[in-house]
């Protein structure tokens, strides 16, 4: 099944976007993601978007803070999620400009 | 943490997954485990098991780089390498003792060299699926060689018609 209509489904991307405010932990990304996109991804999603970010180094752990281990952005990822963003902008831009009328 | 005090659904992840994202993962389905989520960890759990079965986190994301000369030493590669070859003195002491004309009957020394070239393939498939993802070109090095002598234990039967 695919995700629904008008439904942003990049796991990475929205982890980026969720921890470019601030440090969070699982359970706060899973809110502020279903804030910002009104979907809310899945705690297997969530995590295997969380490993492929930690692997790439544009994501790090802080110290656990009862079992609940808060992630932050590194610098890599701020880079990583500026260009995403930008490329997304990019794309927004040209679509709206396509779809408007004539 | 003990494994048996992990979620059941934390518990289909790999061991090294679990060590590294287990407490998280429990954690997030003690606040909260609809039959959806539960779908999503089955899905994603195999994901993890099936795709990144050795590269969990960062403790793991260190992929392997100890290039041919490492690469060529670990057992599933010297293996085949080993079996090609001893297949192939196998076959030139049959023709130094036997001379080379086609024997009636399969003696001894082919035997052997069936054994040694069939009994190598599951560990040059084994070499495939665990060496060649980690490091690609040092792999297709090293695989380069298995076939290499593979080649030359076939080369004295299929020239001479053995």
């Amino acid at each position: 099944m695919g995700p629904a209509e008008g439904q942003y489904s990049d796991p990475q991307f929205l982890v980026l976007a969720s921890l470019a405010g601030s440090p969070k932990h699982g359970h706060a990304m899973l809110d502020d993601i279903e804030r910002m996109c009104g979907a809310r991804p899945g705690p297997g999603t969530l995590y295997g978007a969380i490993a492929r970010l930690e692997q790439q180094g544009l994501i790090e752990p802080l110290p656990a803070e009862d079992r609940r281990r808060p992630y932050r952005l590194t610098e890599a990822g701020e880079r990583a999620f500026t260009a995403k963003l930008k490329t997304l902008q990019r794309i927004v831009r040209y679509g709206a400009r396509r779809l408007a009328p004539a | 943490m003990s494994d048996r005090r992990h979620h059941w659904l934390t518990r289909l992840y790999p061991a090294s997954w679990r060590r590294r994202y287990g407490d998280e993962m429990d954690q997030l389905l003690r606040q909260r485990c609809s039959w959806k989520d539960a779908l999503d960890i089955v899905k994603a759990a195999s994901i993890e098991r099936l795709l990144y079965f050795q590269t969990t986190g960062v403790e793991t994301m260190q992929t392997f780089a100890g290039g041919v000369g490492v690469l060529a030493r670990k057992p599933s590669a010297i293996a085949p390498m080993v079996m090609s070859l001893s297949a192939l003195v196998v076959v030139l002491v049959a023709i130094a003792v036997a001379g080379t004309k086609p024997q009636p009957d399969e003696g001894a020394a082919a035997h052997i060299w069936q054994l040694l070239m069939a009994g190598q393939l599951p560990i040059l498939g084994w070499f495939v699926l665990h060496w060649l993802r980690r490091d690609f070109k040092a792999g297709l090095a090293v695989l380069g060689m298995q076939i290499a002598a593979i080649v030359a234990a076939l080369l004295p039967v299929w020239m001479l018609g053995l």
